[in-house]
C-alpha cells in the first residue's frame, strides 16, 4: 500500500463537489425569536398522510412540494407555513412556486419572479385552469400524459395543496377522542361559524374557545412580523392546544415525536456522509507512515457507521417498521451494507483499503440519496398492504438490497484495482490485495443477491402461488446474478485476466443499477409496483455514461503502457 | 464416439458456461423491454413461452449435469461445486413440472355469494363460444392470442363438427370502443355541437331523444336534442305511468297507460305492434305463479300487456322499480327486438335544469333551439357552423352537423398493449358464416353478444375458458382497513366460507394478503377487489393455483444457497483457489 490510489487533483475536484452540493441544502440560521417560535410550532403534533408526526415533519414535506426548494428567503420551514395560515391572501400574491420547465417558464414568463410564480396567479389564471381540467379529464382517462402536460398537473397541485394549507384545510390538528384513527380536524375548525355546535359533541366548549382565541391571536402577532411579540402567543397557543386535547384525556405519544424531531435536526446520514467523506480524504491523503493520520481516518470512518446505524434505528423507531419502502430507504440501505462488509473484510484482512475504498464510495451514495429530495423522497410514509407486517417479505428486500450493497463495494475495488495497474507501477505484487477483495466481495454478492432473490420467489409462492413469473425486477435481478456469474465463469475459462475481471465486474454493476434503478424508474412495469417513481433519468445516464467511459480510460491506459 | 467425447467436453467446459450464461442473459434482458414496451403477453409469448427459450434452458441444464459428470469421480472438495450446480437443475425441473402440470385460475365472488368455477389464467389461448338459443347447441372455437395488434383472415377450429365457420379478422390486446355517427336511412335526427364556456369546452354528438346521447349534463345545466318543447312541458306522467320502448337503435316509442286504455288492442305507434294492457298493479307482489295487488299504495308498480305482430304473440310483465327484470314469457328475452321499461307514476318525463338549451326540429323538420335561463326562454334558428350565445353561463356553441337521420356506428380503436388507458378493453373481430348469411361482428372480451342471424339469432361469447373447482367457496364480507384518516388501503381480506358437500366439508376462513386458503392441493389468494360505489355487495378477486413443481423448486433453492455457501465458505469442501494466507495480516 506505498502507492496512493488517487491523483490529488481528482480528490480536490471531488471534494470541491461534495461541499458545493452539500452547502446548497443547509438552510441559513434564521433570527433568534423566529427560531424560537418554529422551535414550538414544530413539535405539535399533527395527523398527515397516514400518521402521527411532528409539525416539523409536515412544514418540510409540504414546502419542498409547494416551493420546489427545501426552503424559503432561509425561513425555517414550520414557520413559513405557520406565515402562510396567518396571512394566505398575502402569501398567495407572493411569488413562492419555483418552476423549473422551460417551456412552463415561458407560458407565465411576464408573471415569474426570479422563476417563481404565485399561487394565487396559478389558480386565477382561467385559461391554465381549462387547460388543466381538460389534463385531468385525460387523466382520470388513464391515458399517457406528455412532459408538459404533467408539470402543468403539477403546478396546478402545488398551487391547490398551497391554498389547502394556508387555509387550514389540513394537517389535522385535533383527533377525535373516541377514535384517533378517524381524520382529525384541522385548524379551518377555528374559523368556521358553526363549528360550536359541531365540536360541542367532541371538546368541552370552553377549552375549544379558549384554544381559539389563542390561535387567532397568535396569527395576528406572525402577521405584524413582530416575532418577539409572536413567541409568547406562540407558547400559549400550543399550550391551549394541549389542553384542549387533554380535556378529553388525548395524549399523544410525545417520545415518537421527539424521536422524529431529533432524527430532522441531526439529518444523520448528511452527517454520515460528511465523516466518511473526512475518513476518505484522511485514508487516502495522510501520510501513511504517521500513525496518528490513521487513527483519524479511522475514527471518521467508524463515527460515520455509527451515525448512519444510528440514523436508521431512528427511523426504524418513527416509521415502526423496516426500511424498505422506497428508493431513498435503499439508497441509505444499501450504502449501510457496503460500509457494514468493508468493516467485516477490514477485520480479516487488515488493509486500509478496504475502508478506505468503502467510506468513499458510501459517502457518494449516501451523498446522492440527500442531494436529489424531489426523485428520492425523503419523507416517512406508511407502507403498502403488499409490505405490510411481512416478516419473510422484509427479509427478502433487505437480503437483496444488501447484496447490492456487496456489488456496489466490489465497483468501487474494480475501480481502484483498475486505477492502480493503469497508473500504478508495474509491479504485479502490489495488485493481489485488492484482487482478493475484488473475488470476496463478488462472493458476498453473488450469495446475498442469490439468497435474496430465492426468497422472493418463496414469498411470492406462497403468497400468490407462483414462485418465478419472469417479472422484471426478478428477471433483471437473475440477470445481475448471472452477469457476474459469467465473469467467475469466464476467467475460469482463462478469457479474462485480473483487469479483465476488475473491468468487467465494475460493468456488470450496470445490471444491479438496472435492477435496482431502472425496472422502478425507467421500465416501470410488473408487479413491484410499490417501488415505482420517476424522474432523475438524466442524472442517472450521465454518471453511467461517464464511468463507462472511465472504465475504457482505464482499459486502453492499461493497454498503452 | 470421439465427436460425441468432444460434444460432452464442450458441453462441460467453462466456455460452454459462459456463453450460455450470456445467451441467457441477454434473452431474459430483451424480454423484459418487450414487456415494458409491448406488455407481459408480448414478452411471455415471444420469449419466455417459445420452444426455443426452453431449448435454451434445456442447454443449461445439460452444461450444468456434464460438468458434474466432468468431475466424476467425486471427491470431498468437490460438494460445494455439486450442490450449487445441481440444485439450479433441481429448480429447472421443477419449474418444468410447474408449467406443464400446474393450473393458476381467478375466482371472482361477489359478496353474498358462491362460486364453484374459476376462469383458467391462460390468456394465450382465448376461446370463442358460438350458441344457438333456439336449439340450445354450442360451439367452440379456441384461438391463439396475438400480444400485437393484428389483422389478417385465420378460420378457426371448433372442438366439434361446427355449423358456422368462424374467422378471426381482427385480434386487438387492448381497444377503446368508438362510437361515430354516421348518415343512414331509417335512424333517428342527430346533430354535433361543440360547446365553449368558462369552465370547459366539449365536443359531443347528441341523437333525439336517445337514453344516453340524447343529452350533456353539465352540473346546474343541460343540453337536449328532444322531441318536447319547453312550453309543452307538463307532468307527462298522468294516472298511472307509462310505458316507454327503447329499441336498439336509440328508437323510442311511449305508450301512456290511461285507464281508458286498458283492455283494448291499441297500434304500438308505427311499430307494427298492436299493444293490449292486461293489468296494471300497484303493489304487485307474486302469490303462487300469479300478479297480485297488495295494496293501493304505488309501492310496486307493474304492468301486464300483450304484443301482437304478424301473428306473433308476446306477453311481458314490466316492474317499475326493477327495469333489468326480464320482462317476457314464454320466449327468450333477447328475441325481442326491445327494452320495455314502465316509468311509473312518481318518475319519468324530464325535468327542465335551471339553465337548459334544447334542440328541436320544427314542422319543417328545420333544425331550431330553445335556451331557457330561469324563467327566461329564448328561441331562434340553429345556424349550421355559426357559434350562438345560449345566454346563460357565458355558454356559446356551434352547430357544426347535422343529420336528419343518422345512426350510432360502432368500431374499436386499437391502443398500444401497455396501455393503461380507462374504458380499454381486449377486442376480436369476427365473421360468422353458415354458407348463406354472413356476419362481422365485434366481440369484447368477457361479454356475451346477440346477433341478428337470419331470422333467428346467435349468441357469441369471447373470453377465457372457466373450469369448476371441485369445491366451492363463498364470499361472506370483504373487508378493506385504511391507514388512519385516510382513503389508502392499508390491508384487505376476505372472509369465506369454503364448502365441499361431496366430502362434507364446511369451513370458515379469512383470507389475506400471504394468508391463502389451502384445500386438496389448492391454494386460494387474495389477489384483489372491486369496491362497490354505493355501499352494495364487494366484489373479491382471488388466484387459484396449484403447483406440482413447488417442492423440488424448494429443495433445490434450499441446496443451492448452502452449496454457494460452502463453495465460498468452506475450505475443505470447495474446488476454489484459496487465498494467500499472508494478505491477512494477524
Amino acid at each position: 500500500m506505498k502507492k496512493m490510489f488517487w491523483k490529488p487533483s481528482i480528490l480536490i475536484l471531488l471534494a470541491g463537489c461534495w461541499f458545493a452540493a452539500a452547502t446548497l441544502h443547509i438552510p441559513f440560521a434564521a433570527a433568534d425569536d423566529a427560531r424560537s417560535v418554529s422551535v414550538i410550532l414544530d413539535k405539535i403534533p399533527v395527523q398527515d398522510s397516514g400518521r402521527i408526526k411532528p409539525f416539523e415533519s409536515f412544514a418540510r414535506e409540504n414546502v419542498l412540494q409547494v416551493t420546489g426548494k427545501s426552503s424559503y428567503e432561509h425561513l425555517p420551514p414550520s414557520l413559513l407555513v405557520w406565515l402562510w395560515i396567518a396571512n394566505p391572501d398575502e402569501w398567495s400574491n407572493t411569488p413562492l412556486l419555483k418552476i423549473s420547465y422551460p417551456v412552463l417558464q415561458e407560458r407565465f414568463s411576464s408573471d415569474l419572479v426570479k422563476h417563481r410564480l404565485a399561487p394565487g396567479l396559478v389558480l386565477a389564471d382561467l385559461d391554465f385552469g381549462k387547460e388543466v381540467r381538460s389534463i385531468q379529464e385525460k387523466n382520470n382517462r388513464e391515458e399517457k400524459l406528455t412532459k408538459l402536460e404533467q408539470e402543468k398537473l403539477s403546478l396546478y397541485h402545488r398551487a391547490r395543496l398551497f391554498q389547502a394549507i394556508s387555509h387550514g384545510q389540513f394537517p389535522g390538528f385535533m383527533p377525535h377522542p373516541d377514535d384517533p384513527t378517524l381524520g382529525w380536524l384541522p385548524l379551518e375548525i377555528f374559523g368556521m361559524d358553526n363549528a360550536q355546535s359541531f365540536i360541542g359533541n367532541l371538546y368541552p366548549v370552553d377549552y375549544f374557545d379558549s384554544a381559539k382565541n389563542a390561535f387567532f391571536y397568535m396569527l395576528g402577532r406572525l402577521r405584524e412580523g413582530n416575532m418577539a411579540l409572536a413567541l409568547s402567543s406562540t407558547e400559549a397557543f400550543a399550550k391551549e392546544l394541549k389542553s384542549l386535547l387533554a380535556s378529553r384525556d388525548i395524549v399523544l405519544d410525545q417520545s415518537k415525536i421527539n424521536l422524529e424531531l431529533q432524527y430532522l435536526q441531526l439529518k444523520p446520514f448528511r452527517l454520515a456522509s460528511l465523516f466518511y467523506f473526512l475518513g476518505a480524504l484522511a485514508f487516502f491523503f495522510g501520510p501513511r507512515e504517521k500513525k496518528k493520520w490513521a487513527s483519524a481516518a479511522f475514527t471518521f470512518f467508524v463515527t460515520g457507521f455509527l451515525l448512519h446505524t444510528y440514523g436508521f434505528a431512528l427511523r426504524v423507531m418513527i416509521a415502526g417498521r423496516p426500511p424498505v419502502s422506497n428508493m431513498y430507504e435503499s439508497v441509505i440501505w444499501v450504502a449501510w451494507g457496503v460500509v457494514l462488509f468493508a468493516g467485516i473484510l477490514w477485520l480479516v484482512y487488515r488493509s486500509p483499503a478496504i475502508p478506505a475504498i468503502a467510506s468513499m464510495v458510501a459517502a457518494l451514495t449516501l451523498l446522492i440519496g440527500e442531494s436529489l429530495p424531489a426523485v428520492l423522497d425523503p419523507s416517512i410514509k406508511p407502507l403498502v398492504p403488499v409490505l405490510r407486517s411481512n416478516y419473510w417479505l422484509t427479509i427478502h428486500v433487505l437480503t437483496i438490497t444488501l447484496g447490492y450493497g456487496a456489488f456496489l463495494l466490489n465497483w468501487g475495488i474494480a475501480h481502484a484495482l483498475m486505477y492502480q495497474m493503469s497508473f500504478g507501477k508495474k509491479q504485479k505484487k502490489s495488485a493481489e490485495p485488492l484482487t482478493e477483495f475484488l473475488f470476496r466481495t463478488l462472493q458476498i454478492g453473488i450469495i446475498f443477491l442469490s439468497a435474496g432473490t430465492i426468497l422472493g420467489g418463496v414469498w411470492a409462492a406462497e403468497s400468490w402461488g407462483r414462485f418465478w413469473g419472469w417479472d422484471p425486477k426478478e428477471t433483471w435481478a437473475l440477470i445481475a446474478i448471472l452477469a457476474y456469474l459469467a465473469v467467475l465463469h469466464a476467467r475460469s475459462a482463462g478469457w479474462l485476466d485480473t483487469f479483465g475481471v476488475a473491468f468487467y465486474s465494475a460493468l456488470c454493476f450496470l445490471t444491479v443499477i438496472m435492477a435496482w434503478y431502472g425496472v422502478n424508474f425507467v421500465l416501470a412495469a410488473g408487479l413491484h409496483s410499490y417501488g415505482f417513481g420517476g424522474g432523475g433519468f438524466p442524472y442517472v445516464s450521465i454518471v453511467i455514461a461517464i464511468d463507462v467511459l472511465v472504465i475504457n480510460y482505464f482499459a486502453w491506459r492499461f493497454k498503452n503502457t | 464416439m470421439k465427436f460425441i467425447g468432444l460434444l460432452f467436453k464442450f458441453f462441460a467446459s467453462f466456455r460452454c458456461a459462459v456463453i450460455l450464461i450470456v445467451m441467457l442473459a441477454l434473452t431474459v434482458a430483451g424480454g423484459t423491454l418487450i414487456e415494458s414496451a409491448y406488455g407481459t403477453t408480448a414478452a411471455q409469448v415471444f420469449i419466455y413461452r417459445t420452444p426455443w427459450f426452453g431449448l435454451m434452458l434445456l442447454l443449461l441444464a445439460l452444461n450444468l449435469f456434464a460438468s458434474a459428470v466432468d468431475r466424476w469421480p467425486w471427491q470431498k472438495k468437490h460438494v460445494g461445486f455439486l450442490a450449487t450446480h445441481l440444485g439450479i437443475i433441481l429448480l429447472l425441473v421443477g419449474s418444468f413440472l410447474s408449467q406443464q402440470f400446474g393450473t393458476e385460475g381467478q375466482l371472482t365472488i361477489q359478496e353474498g355469494t358462491t362460486e364453484s368455477r374459476m376462469t383458467l389464467q391462460n390468456p394465450y389461448r382465448p376461446l370463442i363460444e358460438v350458441l344457438s338459443p333456439s336449439t340450445k347447441e354450442r360451439w367452440t372455437y379456441s384461438l391463439q392470442t396475438h400480444p400485437l395488434t393484428w389483422e389478417g383472415r385465420i378460420m378457426l377450429k371448433a372442438d366439434e363438427r361446427e355449423r358456422f365457420q368462424v374467422t378471426l379478422l381482427r385480434d386487438y390486446p387492448l381497444a377503446l370502443r368508438e362510437e361515430k355517427v354516421v348518415e343512414a336511412k331509417d335512424g333517428l335526427p342527430a346533430l354535433h355541437i361543440h360547446l365553449s364556456g368558462m369552465m370547459a369546452d366539449s365536443d359531443e354528438w347528441l341523437i333525439r331523444d336517445h337514453e344516453e346521447r340524447g343529452q350533456i349534463l353539465l352540473g346546474p345545466a343541460a343540453i337536449r336534442f328532444t322531441s318536447e318543447p319547453f312550453q309543452e312541458e307538463q307532468p307527462v306522467v298522468k294516472d298511472n305511468g307509462r310505458l316507454k320502448f327503447v329499441w336498439e337503435n336509440g328508437k323510442i316509442v311511449y305508450f301512456p297507460l290511461h285507464n281508458e286504455n286498458i283492455s283494448k288492442d291499441i297500434p304500438l305507434g308505427n311499430t307494427g305492434y298492436t299493444i293490449n294492457i292486461h293489468d296494471i298493479f300497484r303493489d304487485a307482489v307474486v302469490e303462487g305463479n300469479e300478479l297480485k295487488n297488495k295494496s293501493d299504495a304505488w309501492r310496486n308498480p307493474a304492468v301486464q300487456f300483450t304484443l301482437t305482430k304478424d301473428g306473433n304473440l308476446e306477453r311481458h310483465t314490466v316492474f317499475s322499480n326493477f327495469p333489468d327484470f326480464p320482462t317476457i314469457h314464454g320466449r327468450n328475452p333477447d328475441q325481442s327486438a326491445f327494452k320495455a321499461v314502465y316509468e311509473g307514476p312518481s318518475g319519468g318525463g324530464i325535468q327542465a335544469a335551471k339553465n337548459e338549451l334544447r334542440f328541436l326540429l320544427d314542422h319543417d323538420g328545420k333544425l331550431v333551439y330553445e335556451s331557457k335561463h330561469g324563467d327566461d326562454i329564448i328561441k331562434d334558428q340553429v345556424h349550421l357552423g355559426e357559434s350562438q350565445a345560449t345566454g346563460w353561463m357565458d355558454f356559446h356553441f356551434v352547430v357544426d352537423q347535422f343529420f336528419p337521420s343518422g345512426q350510432i356506428e360502432v368500431d374499436y380503436v386499437p391502443l398500444p398493449p401497455i396501455s393503461k388507458q380507462k374504458g380499454a378493453v381486449p377486442v376480436v373481430q369476427v365473421e360468422i358464416t353458415d354458407g348463406k348469411i354472413t356476419k362481422q361482428v365485434w366481440l369484447e372480451q368477457g361479454i356475451a353478444q346477440l346477433i341478428p342471424f337470419g331470422h333467428g339469432s346467435l349468441h357469441a361469447f369471447f373470453g377465457l375458458q372457466t373450469v369448476p373447482l371441485g369445491f366451492q367457496v363463498e364470499l361472506k364480507d370483504f373487508i378493506m382497513d385504511t391507514d388512519p384518516g385516510t382513503n389508502r388501503p392499508a390491508a384487505f381480506k376476505s372472509e369465506v366460507t369454503l364448502k365441499d358437500p361431496a366430502a362434507g366439508v364446511k369451513r370458515d376462513q379469512m383470507i389475506q394478503m400471504n394468508e391463502p386458503l389451502k384445500y386438496r392441493g389448492w391454494k386460494v389468494y387474495q389477489s384483489a377487489y372491486r369496491l362497490h360505489p354505493n355501499n352494495g355487495p364487494d366484489i373479491s378477486i382471488f388466484t387459484v393455483a396449484k403447483d406440482p413443481g413447488i417442492v423440488l423448486k424448494y429443495l433445490g433453492s434450499i441446496i443451492i444457497v448452502l452449496g454457494i455457501a460452502l463453495l465460498f465458505y468452506v475450505r475443505s469442501l470447495s474446488s476454489l483457489k484459496a487465498s494467500d494466507p499472508k494478505l491477512r495480516r494477524k
